[in-house]
């Protein structure tokens, strides 16, 4: 609830730099319902729906000069999931855009990554987990500062972030919160200033870039301290763990296809791979492809494959915890398929299949645009596999979710 | 019989004589269209309207940006302004040699995507306009024949075929060109499948010239499938030519500059 004070940042800015002052603003956004029904209802007392509104706002301010300010909002509100109801500072920051530096400076969005289904090199950027099957729009801002500078052939982007958030998790009465092991409250964020650079370019027909992120992980572990002391005596707690990792991205045209691939080196906080409450060094990867067929009438059909894997780097059997989230798909396949039937309609079927504990997911759907920013979405998760695996343990979570959204 | 003999010679000669001029003047008719189409760079805004085969309207606005790079290869950017759930979205495509290579900026995932490369044969943005429709008409590519010369509308025109040279990869068996006399433009064109069946239509009015510039410019440009019963529709609402874009406007970061 801090967003409002925040929000001021940039009006102030605003009589600060030169001609800002004199911008017109712009002001954009989209307004949604969001329903949402699980097939099954849960025995414990969770919650079973979601009637969400959302509102997202959006103002930029630019001008002739090479300074821009742009903010946005976002409230939120879940008649039947209250945990989930909030307003938060979606972005605000100052830009300057210099003869061959960009420079970027407060609460900003920053998206690494070439593949399509998961983004091992993308680490800066904290998620909105309350739902985990929901990743559209759910990606979070960081304050930070960023300096992007244009070469002849390549482009060099450096990122400072002060203040270290992390992803939000489930609340306790979620139907995705997870039974084992039992968890404590999570940890206040730690103080830690998180760096990375990347070097983006073209080489041989291939975009290829080379980054290094050192900082946290967006999502906490869970360990067993001494609790008092008696070292025999033992309790659960939440821990943000350091971790570096060197990526490497590619995109590249062969034929009709796109090939997309990414792999980060993972250095964390246990080098020998040795302590079982710590992810061992590893390596995850993603490669794939996608291709676009348009037929000669007015419809057409995208389809992307994608394999995502990890491999530790001590050898042996992967320690990391079912529950999670950035450890989902160590052996992984993804597709994607979608059937567009002119400008007015889509058809689409995601599926992923965890063929390391034997969890899958796949979720129809259908898109409507009755009219120019309309869009009604209707959708279905459907989750199976053994009762250890993430998506099984899940397998009572089986939804359907309507979406209407209006963007203006 | 001798003097009849070479009297029919001599019409024979004369006709090929007057074929070959006709040639020629269809290949410099075209020619002279492509000088007046020539810019070094254009920047438009543009008011697109898509019909789908139920009659159904979409329509978006667009900025595009081009230029013909010195080694004739062209760039453009195009940046979606409207509708609201497209705005910002924008559209990088560089001819590399033969190749042509294509990025995507979707502002809600703030990324660039690299996209496969688009043939020329490829729909533009998912219009009735390919690729190809929006180059300039590459003369030495072609065979012309002047069919007739005659009046579209007000517009005393030039009739002219245009034919694909064997090794080159044309959908079309041949189109049908009307280029007016009076400004060199393409005012309207028929394309035809192997079947020589017209499978587009094009038109194109509001001819005039952008405002600083000695150039002349149809301002609404219509492209009809009557197969597929679709047409689009595009309105140049500002036209600006040669206006010194460098090649620093047609990057990655141009294309995000606009999300």
């Amino acid at each position: 609830m801090n967003a409002l004070p925040k929000a001021l940042i940039p009006l102030i800015c605003l009589h600060l730099i030169p001609g800002l002052a004199n911008s017109q603003p712009v002001l954009s956004g989209m307004l949604e319902t969001d329903n949402l029904v699980y097939l099954r209802q849960a025995i414990d007392g969770r919650v079973n729906a979601r009637n969400q509104v959302r509102l997202l706002t959006e103002l930029r301010l630019e001008t002739e000069s090479p300074h821009g300010i742009r903010g946005s909002l976002e409230f939120r509100y879940d008649q039947a999931d209250a945990s989930r109801t909030r307003t938060f500072l979606k972005e605000a920051y100052i830009q300057s855009q210099l003869e061959s530096l960009d420079l970027r400076l407060g609460r900003q969005m920053i998206a690494w990554g070439m593949a399509d289904g998961f983004n091992p090199t993308d680490n800066l950027s904290a998620w909105d987990y309350s739902d985990p099957l929901d990743y559209e729009g759910e990606r979070l801002a960081l304050n930070a500062f960023r300096a992007d500078w244009y070469g002849e052939m390549w482009t060099l982007q450096l990122v400072l972030a002060p203040g270290f958030e992390g992803s939000l998790l489930p609340d306790a009465d979620s139907r995705w919160f997870p039974t084992v092991p039992a968890i404590p409250e999570p940890p206040g964020n730690p103080r830690r200033m998180q760096y990375a650079a990347r070097l983006v370019g073209q080489v041989g027909g291939a975009d290829l870039a080379v980054s290094w992120f050192d900082g946290l992980d967006d999502l906490p572990y869970v360990r067993p301290v001494a609790a008092g002391a008696d070292p025999a005596t033992l309790r659960l707690q939440y821990q943000f763990q350091s971790r570096r990792a060197l990526g490497l991205e590619l995109a590249r045209p062969a034929g009709p296809f796109m090939v997309r691939g990414e792999a980060a080196y993972f250095l964390t906080d246990d080098p020998d791979g040795s302590d079982p409450w710590v992810d061992d060094p590893y390596v995850h990867f993603v490669v794939g492809g996608d291709r676009f067929f348009r037929s000669e009438a007015e419809n057409s059909l995208f389809l992307t494959l994608e394999w995502s894997q990890e491999i530790a780097v001590s050898g042996g059997a992967p320690t990391y915890r079912v529950t999670d989230l950035n450890h989902l798909l160590r052996r992984s396949v993804l597709g994607r398929a979608e059937f567009h039937l002119g400008s007015f309609k889509t058809l689409a079927l995601e599926a992923a299949g965890n063929l390391y504990d034997g969890g899958w997911l796949v979720r129809p759907s259908v898109k409507l645009n009755p009219s120019d920013g309309l869009a009604l979405h209707l959708s279905a998760d459907i989750l199976g596999g053994p009762g250890d695996s993430f998506f099984g343990m899940f397998a009572d979570n089986d939804r359907i979710q309507a979406r209407v959204s209006y963007a203006f | 019989m001798r003097s009849t003999f070479l009297t029919l010679l001599g019409l024979l000669i004369a006709g090929s004589g007057q074929l070959t001029t006709a040639r020629q003047d269809a290949r410099s008719i075209v020619a002279g269209m492509v000088t007046q189409d020539r810019d070094g760079d254009a920047t438009a805004e543009v008011r697109m309207e898509v019909v789908d085969s139920r009659g159904r309207s979409r329509f978006r606005t667009l900025t595009l940006w081009s230029r013909t790079a010195q080694e004739g290869e062209r760039q453009q950017l195009i940046r979606f302004t409207a509708p609201a759930d497209i705005r910002g979205t924008g559209f990088l495509s560089l001819q590399n040699g033969a190749v042509r290579e294509a990025w995507l900026y979707l502002p809600a995932l703030k990324r660039t995507r690299r996209i496969a490369g688009t043939g020329r044969n490829d729909r533009f943005v998912g219009t009735d306009f390919s690729f190809r429709d929006l180059e300039p008409e590459r003369v030495d590519e072609y065979s012309y024949a002047l069919v007739e010369e005659t009046m579209l509308d007000s517009s005393a025109v030039w009739v002219v075929d245009a034919r694909p040279g064997e090794s080159l990869d044309d959908p079309y068996s041949r189109r049908r060109l009307w280029i007016s006399k009076a400004e060199s433009v393409l005012l309207r064109a028929e394309f035809h499948d192997q079947d020589d069946l017209v499978v587009k239509s094009y038109s194109a009015s509001d001819v005039r010239q952008p405002p600083g510039s000695t150039k002349w410019r149809a301002h609404v440009l219509k492209m009809e499938s009557p197969g597929e019963g679709t047409r689009t529709v595009l309105e140049i609402t500002s036209y600006l030519l040669d206006t010194g874009l460098d090649s620093a406007q047609f990057t990655k970061r141009s294309l995000e500059r606009g999300g």
